[in-house]
């Protein structure tokens, strides 16, 4: 049975332009495997999305209320990270 | 859920770069113009000047940052691909630039051919752009209310497309007949509301809560605001060309949503939730309090008598263009370009896997400096202040319009210094060792 992974958790949530997006990579770069990053951000970060990609990062985002998301952000291949909850 | 961007749809840096470099050079064409000819050119509506004038600012400074924010801004909000970027953007560029040139030319007097050039140029280079855009937007993934809203621009801007080669066709002698009014009051209207204050009320209702950190605007507003400017705008149009009854009520509710448009952006900005104020927000606030004095002095242009209403028409156009739009649009600017530049240092950063812990990439807001962007701010200010009290002395349109083109000449050495740190952060990231 895989561990249980751990998460980072981050809100970048009235943050000005782009600040969101440097704490977002910075935390992103801190992951260990296993682990994985939920922000809370104040909208769907579209143009953080091809940096995640160029630096070997899976995510999925969460709609929530009045445009606010849950990003979850994960080493690409890390499945223990990827699968949990 | 990897839905979003991919790497190949963001554009390349140098296609919105290349319309915002632009911009500045044709508001020093406008200036110089003012500053050449004096007082004549704002003497009517229908002097030669003033049309030059107009011309260069509606297209060249305007509708230059307008289609390069397009460009960069549908990828963004809308989560679609614009076909071939690089190409279709320096086509689009190419033709909107000698189009603008030539248009202005031919009101200068440089003859009907002239016009005929220009009508070809500026069909084919915003037909193109009209293309491009509608093909990527109704193939948008994202129904949201900015894509929605970008859709009414776009037909706002083929009306003012449509109304203004008929009407440069007239000017060039080609069968059509010069038919000044009110095609001319059309097109003016077309281009002032359809285009410009439909596209830049969908794009704040973006970038205003998103870089002012406000409250959202209210839903309804970002709902039915562009469609009901359409309808008051159809509803106007049909009203002057068919003579109707009440061909005024139209016009007065058009002021009325313009104004209501202002006073909800000036109250959202008062409720923002970072204190810190940059010169964006002050760009911001002045053009939403101009915009709301143009929809006052163009609604009281509307109920008073001919020989007022035509200053009071002219005043109002004057607040529109450049206290409003032109203020919003270089609002935008300090905060598109800085924005442009970080995320495109981090894409080649990353592409630098060896080195790119140990690069630490400038801020947004050490990318154009801010001292320089709040000089530029106050000769803004205080060229639009000069501007409109020349309306009343003209004696004071030439200083005016020196004032004008230092800020011009700052805004254009400002936006450089951004692409000077981008040059230089890139030759960092390539031989940093």
């Amino acid at each position: 049975m895989a561990m249980a992974a751990t998460e980072v958790n981050l809100d970048v949530r009235g943050l000005p332009p782009c600040e969101p997006l440097e704490q977002i990579l910075a935390g992103c770069h801190q992951l260990v495997p296993g682990q994985r990053l939920r922000a809370l951000v104040s909208r769907e970060p579209l143009p953080l999305f091809p940096l995640l990609e160029q630096r070997g990062f899976a995510w999925r985002v969460v709609a929530l209320a009045e445009g606010r998301c849950e990003l979850l952000v994960w080493r690409a291949g890390d499945r223990q990270a990827a699968e949990v909850g | 859920m990897n839905a979003g961007l991919s790497l190949e749809q963001a554009p390349p840096l140098s296609v919105p770069l290349r319309f915002f470099l632009s911009a500045p050079l044709f508001g020093l064409a406008a200036a110089g113009l003012l500053l050449w000819r004096g007082p004549d050119v704002l003497a009517s509506r229908w002097s030669a000047g003033a049309l030059a004038l107009s011309h260069l600012l509606a297209l060249g400074v305007l509708s230059m940052v307008m289609c390069g924010a397009l460009w960069q801004m549908l990828p963004v909000l809308a989560g679609v691909r614009v076909a071939q970027p690089r190409r279709t953007g320096a086509l689009c560029h190419s033709l909107l630039v000698l189009g603008t040139l030539t248009l202005a030319s031919g009101f200068l007097g440089a003859g009907q051919n002239a016009f005929r050039v220009a009508v070809l140029l500026l069909g084919l280079g915003l037909g193109a752009f009209l293309t491009v855009m509608g093909h990527a937007l109704i193939r948008a993934p994202h129904a949201q209310d900015s894509v929605r809203g970008m859709r009414w621009a776009l037909l706002g801007l083929a009306g003012t497309v449509g109304l203004g080669v008929t009407l440069g066709l007239g000017h060039g002698g080609l069968g059509l007949p010069l038919w000044r009014w009110p095609l001319t009051d059309l097109h003016l209207a077309w281009g002032l509301l359809g285009w410009i204050a439909t596209l830049i009320a969908v794009v704040a209702w973006q970038v205003v809560p998103m870089f002012q950190m406000t409250p959202p605007y209210p839903l309804r507003m970002r709902r039915w605001l562009a469609a009901g400017l359409f309808v008051l705008l159809g509803w106007h149009s049909l009203a002057v060309w068919r003579g109707w009854p009440l061909a005024r009520l139209p016009a007065l509710l058009l002021a009325l949503v313009l104004a209501a448009l202002a006073l909800i952006t000036l109250r959202l900005l008062s409720r923002r939730r970072r204190k810190v104020a940059d010169v964006s927000l002050a760009f911001w606030r002045v053009g939403m309090r101009a915009l709301l004095l143009a929809s006052v002095i163009g609604a009281a242009s509307l109920l008073a008598s001919p020989t007022a209403a035509a200053r009071l028409a002219l005043a109002a156009t004057l607040l529109f263009l450049l206290g409003f739009a032109l203020s919003v649009v270089n609002g935008m600017l300090y905060k598109i370009v800085p924005f442009l530049v970080w995320l495109h240092l981090q894409q080649r950063l990353a592409t630098r896997i060896e080195v790119r812990h140990s690069i630490v990439l400038p801020n947004m807001k050490s990318i154009v400096p801010e001292k320089r962007s709040r000089q530029q701010f106050a000769l803004h200010l205080a060229a639009l202040l000069l501007l409109l009290l020349g309306v009343l002395l003209p004696t004071l349109l030439r200083p005016a319009a020196a004032l004008w083109l230092a800020d011009f000449a700052l805004l254009e050495w400002n936006l450089v210094q951004g692409v000077l740190c981008y040059r230089a952060e890139c030759r960092h990231i390539d031989h940093y060792r």
